[in-house]
């Protein structure tokens, strides 16, 4: 049995599963299933679960994976893979690194302070353009040396929004 | 009939037009922009012509580059579908001047239909109904005030340079004329340059119906049916059928007939299309034509068996049309879904990137006009339509629950789309009903019950689908991915693409 731990459409849970033939047997959370199964071809799968036929798609994301089932979209992360040690390899950059701005547009609300320490993903400000709102996030994980707007700025494409060490 | 089309344009409908060449035993000829290197419509030319950078402003939109692809090529005829410059009228000229038959109507009838004011004007000299209001800019508040007493409340103040929802205000009362008047005025000079305001009447729960029209250069000239486009959001077409859920015989020949006037205002020949409002006293008002094929003309295809294309091919020829008023009958239902690469779930934000499954709907009456393939990726340099699903039916009914059948058929991941969107219009009771107007999309998103979160069992199988993908991944490099932040940054230059 392979064992392992995923975040499930934002939800923790614990698995174990193993395929044999065309015979899969997993146990989500104490929840018990025997699939019937074959994969049409890479990432696209069809299962036979209590008499009913279901496909399955899976598309890599910079998430983890993006699962298109019965009609929905559910993102499953593994916390323990390959993938998610590469990411973290990929979030670490050195010294100084500069946040500008995506696109022109307003600075409508700033969500940390100079100096202020900062996690990878983490929103510093929220800008808005074309009537959108988004969050512009942190690179990397640090410290905000230098916040270069405030609430209310108008600024243009690549204008310096922070710049965190 | 012509040997060689130059198709000027992109995506689904270059490939349209290349499917119709094809047919007719003529040599399609595309051109591209390097976003479009490798595109279906690329793919299926016989010839391809690369003519310019990414920004349409740089390529599908530069004439010049356009006409010298066609004479290096010794096309004797160029499409220029929709949109980019399919209602330019100097490109009209361009190709005429070059020796090149323009597969549309004359320079002339497009300068004249592109203009707001001399549209109505023309069209009103030969009876066509028009919005009760001035055809000309009111001078101060006193002719405002006794042009709203002789249509009656409520009215519509629109600045005369504005468009796009802009320069627009709903007037309820006398009371509230002056200030409004005053206001639209001010909005107007800073945001045209140009106070000029007109007087409307507003329409009560309004529909846009539309007429489509073919017409020949010897005096032929004929109406085939209407197509409902009421379903909308933000001013753009989202869903299309034939034939309108409130149409009978009668306003079908009046609104035909009226179409057909606006034709002769126009000295029009080619296809063509006369978008009308209709109110709910079942009124109509014309309000613009189209000088060209329409993106929903699928649907008066489905509907009257007549390939619009190979007609407006046929036309360009100078031969005189062989269809008569009396042979055209609707038959059945159709229905189109633009499909779009956008998130419904995020504000409809544009999702360009790479396609990485796509499974297209088929079966009995499904046509799926598309301009894209598995492994494409969507630009973003341009409007993000995939494909245009049509549903075709004996009723309106069984061709709501064909579109329903294929809309669960079709799969596209990679990008978001809006086919989720789709079924959930679909199965509105109003919808259904036939009963909406220009402000359903927008009410129902603001009533819409927010989706049920996916059940214990659905999750647990995904994840053992994830899992099943990530083990073989573990073997395998795993693959490039799609580029989420792009979009954001990128979203000023999709929006504004939109036909």
């Amino acid at each position: 049995m392979k064992r392992g731990t995923a975040i499930v459409e934002g939800e923790r849970v614990d698995f174990q599963w193993d395929a044999q033939a065309n015979v899969i047997k997993a146990e989500v959370n104490g929840r018990e299933y025997t699939l019937e199964t074959k994969e049409i071809r890479r990432g696209l799968y069809w299962f036979s679960w209590n008499g009913r036929s279901i496909e399955a798609t899976v598309i890599g994301t910079d998430q983890g994976y993006m699962v298109s089932i019965l009609g929905r979209h559910i993102p499953v992360e593994f916390l323990d893979s390959r993938k998610a040690l590469r990411r973290a390899g990929h979030s670490h950059h050195e010294g100084v690194v500069e946040v500008r701005a995506p696109m022109p547009g307003k600075i409508v609300r700033i969500l940390l302070a100079e100096g202020a320490e900062v996690a990878a993903h983490q929103g510093i400000v929220v800008m808005e353009a074309m009537k959108m709102q988004n969050e512009i996030r942190a690179p990397k994980q640090g410290k905000i040396s230098r916040l270069a707007v405030a609430e209310g700025s108008a600024i243009n494409s690549a204008d310096l929004i922070a710049l965190i060490e | 009939m012509f040997k060689k089309i130059l198709i000027a344009n992109r995506g689904e409908i270059a490939v349209r037009v290349e499917r119709a060449c094809r047919e007719m035993g003529i040599s399609p000829v595309a051109v591209y922009s390097e976003a479009d290197r490798g595109a279906l419509h690329v793919r299926m030319a016989d010839e391809a012509h690369l003519i310019g950078p990414s920004p349409s402003s740089e390529s599908y939109l530069v004439i010049e580059k356009i006409i010298t692809a066609a004479k290096r090529s010794n096309c004797d005829a160029v499409h220029p579908g929709y949109g980019f410059l399919s209602e330019n009228s100097r490109f009209a000229q361009a190709c005429e001047d070059a020796g090149l038959a323009f597969i549309g109507p004359s320079a002339k009838s497009i300068a004249l239909m592109g203009s707001k004011v001399e549209s109505r004007r023309a069209a009103a000299k030969y009876g066509v109904p028009m919005i009760p209001g001035t055809m000309d800019p009111v001078v101060d508040v006193q002719e405002a005030r006794r042009v709203a007493n002789t249509i009656g409340y409520p009215i519509m103040l629109k600045a005369s340079a504005g468009g796009g929802g802009k320069g627009l205000r709903l007037v309820h009362a006398d009371s509230e004329l002056a200030n409004a008047l005053e206001a639209t005025r001010a909005e107007a000079k800073a945001a045209f340059g140009d106070d000029a305001v007109y007087i409307e009447k507003f329409a009560q729960g309004p529909r846009h119906i539309e007429i489509q029209v073919l017409a020949d250069r010897h005096g032929n000239a004929v109406f085939l049916g209407e197509r409902e486009c009421t379903i909308q959001r933000r001013h753009q077409k989202v869903i299309e059928e034939c034939p309108s859920p409130i149409m009978d015989a009668d306003l079908r020949h009046r609104m035909g007939e009226a179409a057909l006037q606006v034709v002769r205002a126009a000295d029009y020949y080619n296809a063509g299309t006369v978008e009308f409002l209709v109110d709910s006293d079942r009124k109509f008002y014309f309000l613009e034509m189209n000088t060209r094929l329409q993106v929903e003309h699928p649907v008066t295809e489905m509907v009257t068996s007549i390939d619009l294309v190979k007609e407006q091919i046929r036309i360009a020829t100078g031969a005189p049309m062989s269809l008569r008023q009396q042979d055209i009958a609707l038959k059945g239902a159709a229905i189109e879904c633009r499909v779009y690469a956008e998130d419904p779930e995020n504000n409809f934000f544009p999702s360009p990137g790479t396609i990485r499954l796509l499974k297209t709907p088929s079966g009995p009456g499904i046509r799926d006009d598309s301009g894209v393939y598995e492994g494409w990726t969507v630009p973003i340099d341009y409007d993000p339509m995939i494909s245009k699903l049509v549903a075709w039916a004996p009723t309106r009914g069984e061709a709501i629950d064909r579109m329903q059948r294929a809309l669960l058929e079709y799969q596209i991941e990679g990008i978001q789309t809006n086919l989720a969107f789709f079924r959930e219009i679909l199965d509105h009771r109003d919808f259904r009903k036939g009963e909406f107007d220009t402000g359903f999309i927008d009410r129902w998103l603001r009533e819409r019950e927010p989706r049920k979160p996916a059940s214990e069992t659905e999750r647990d199988l995904a994840l053992i689908a994830a899992a099943l993908a990530d083990a073989q991944e573990a073997r395998v490099p795993p693959e490039t991915v799609t580029n989420k932040s792009s979009a954001w940054k990128t979203l000023g230059r999709i929006r504004g693409l939109r036909r």
